[in-house]
């Protein structure tokens, strides 16, 4: 009989569980996955109530967005999650030296479209706003996930040690993730059709082609993604409609 | 893994717990209800009753009377998401709870001590030794790295080992835990010849003991000075050597604990320099040879 869940989640927090456990998980011939596994869930649960403490408000919201994601469908497209982790805004983004698919010429558009972006949001004294419209031409490429393993090479060690496993986003999942301040964030997915915000009473919707950037004074974030364009409707209404949905849940850090 | 304390519960009487849910009920509720999502399987509904009974029966245990903050596991909003403890609670009642939150080094923990029983029973006194020592990732790997090792010993499963390559952190992250295993599997601390090093207790500090489960699943050091770190190199160094002066006195199922580390990659994780590696890689590789093909 596999180990059961409960007991798992003690054994990874290093809780005193009774001896048999131990002996049923070297017997276990999957052991290893099934302990990695229980690692990753009590992450979420420290992660959700570390959110709990802070939003309450934000934790609920992502418990009824929760519900209205179905786990059985597995699609193997991932949001790949392009990550620039700095407190300079525009060094930032204009830092980065990512390669990737997408063409260089559009890539380097899209770049300055940050740019615009952030500047405008600092000359509206938004900086922590979402950085809405900032790319007239959509990105030319289609970005597999495939390019996951290029997003973190410019990063400082602490940053990929602390952003360690988080390159992308599954469809019909959510996660928690905690982020530092000054971050920004951008998806990219051949599905991804539209996307929203929702943070301390404010939400909207955003397109694939926008980035976040986090703001310490937002709080906790949530974002969803849609696999079909949804920015006409409530987000209540469209999380209810049966399309692909992903949730990230940003906690900002100080850095 | 470590936490800072999230809604520190301070107040243990009756009153306090009860202002504490009055105060903080909706945290309460999500963060039970969160768990009850994440754990979810057939043991939940079988212990709760149903996963709509998992809320009120947690708060209902948290409010009992005699309610000891010496016998939970943590003390902030966390409690309410170690639903092995309250599902223990609900089973065996509060008396038959031991010390659920003492994890802390000491000669006693590193000791393997008492008849020991098979091989299979003394590994798994370890392995549950070992992870009350380092973090919850450094088990996983060494139970990656000895997957062999545990589908012989345990008698009941047969594998086909996968020949996946590693990536290369990965490689050492199990070398390092296997390598880790093996120094309280033989009780490795308290040999003479070890025991009055200079730099034992600096290591077990360091490589013994919980942190926040992240790379590279190390203790901070206060702050750790090039010499000190030198000084736990040489340490390392140290345990290699005697583990290979004393070779041909191992036991069979030593060598095949030792076979997952037998490998550059250990050096390469402790940072040995060009010398040092030049001096030790043959000693590991004696081991490698003996260790057999006991690894992942």
């Amino acid at each position: 009989m596999m180990i059961d869940k409960l007991t798992l989640d003690a054994m990874v927090q290093g809780q005193e569980v009774a001896q048999e456990y131990w002996d049923q998980l070297l017997r276990e011939p999957e052991a290893g996955r099934l302990w990695f596994e229980a690692v990753e869930r009590r992450k979420k649960i420290d992660r959700y109530i570390q959110l709990v403490s802070l939003s309450p408000q934000t934790a609920r919201l992502l418990k009824l967005a929760r519900r209205s994601i179905s786990s059985l469908v597995d699609i193997s497209d991932r949001i790949v999650v392009d990550f620039t982790p700095t407190n300079d805004p525009l060094s930032n983004v204009l830092g980065s030296e990512k390669e990737s698919t997408v063409d260089r010429e559009t890539h380097d558009e899209f770049k300055a479209g940050v740019r615009e972006g952030e500047k405008e949001a600092v000359a509206a004294g938004k900086s922590g706003a979402p950085l809405l419209p900032m790319l007239a031409a959509p990105i030319a490429a289609f970005v597999a996930a495939s390019i996951a393993a290029s997003i973190f090479q410019d990063d400082k060690r602490h940053s990929q040690e602390f952003y360690q496993g988080f390159t992308n986003i599954a469809w019909n999942t959510d996660r928690v993730e905690e982020m530092e301040a000054g971050a920004s964030l951008s998806f990219q997915s051949s599905l991804l059709k539209s996307w929203h915000y929702h943070y301390l009473g404010e939400d909207g919707w955003l397109r694939p082609e926008d980035a976040w950037h986090v703001d310490i004074k937002d709080g906790p974030v949530v974002l969803s993604f849609f696999s079909e364009d949804k920015s006409n409707i409530d987000w209540e209404d469209a999380m209810k409609s049966d399309c692909l949905k992903a949730i990230l849940t940003i906690i900002p850090i100080e850095k | 893994m470590t936490k800072e304390n999230i809604l520190l519960i301070e107040d243990w009487t009756l009153e306090g717990r009860q202002s504490y849910i009055d105060k903080n009920r909706i945290e309460v509720e999500l963060s039970i209800e969160h768990a009850a999502e994440e754990l979810s399987d057939s043991d939940i509904s079988r212990i709760f009753g149903s996963m709509d009974e998992v809320v009120p029966e947690v708060i209902k245990r948290f409010l009992v009377p005699n309610l000891d903050p010496d016998k939970v596991p943590c003390r902030d909003l966390n409690l309410f998401s170690q639903l092995k403890f309250w599902a223990k609670h609900k089973t065996c009642g509060q008396s038959s709870l031991s010390g659920i939150d003492s994890i802390r080094i000491s000669d006693e923990i590193l000791t393997i001590d008492g008849e020991l029983g098979s091989v299979f029973d003394r590994i798994s006194k370890t392995l549950k030794c070992f992870n009350e020592m380092v973090d919850a990732d450094l088990v996983g790997y060494w139970l990656i790295a000895n997957k062999k090792l545990c589908a012989e010993l345990s008698d009941g499963y047969t594998i086909s080992i996968e020949r996946e390559h590693s990536p290369t952190q990965k490689t050492r992250y199990k070398s390092d835990a296997s390598f880790r295993f093996l120094y309280l599997y033989l009780d490795l601390g308290n040999r003479v010849s070890l025991r009055e090093h200079c730099c034992r207790l600096d290591y077990e500090y360091k490589y013994l003991r919980k942190n926040k489960n992240q790379p590279q699943y190390v203790a901070p050091q206060y702050p750790e000075s090039h010499t000190l770190k030198h000084g736990i190199r040489q340490f390392i160094a140290k345990v290699i050597y005697e583990l290979v002066l004393e070779k041909d006195n191992f036991e069979r199922i030593d060598l095949a604990l030792s076979r997952p580390f037998a490998k550059k990659a250990l050096l390469d994780q402790y940072e040995f320099d060009q010398n040092m590696k030049e001096a030790y890689w043959p000693k590991l590789k004696q081991l490698k040879v003996l260790g057999g093909n006991y690894d992942d």
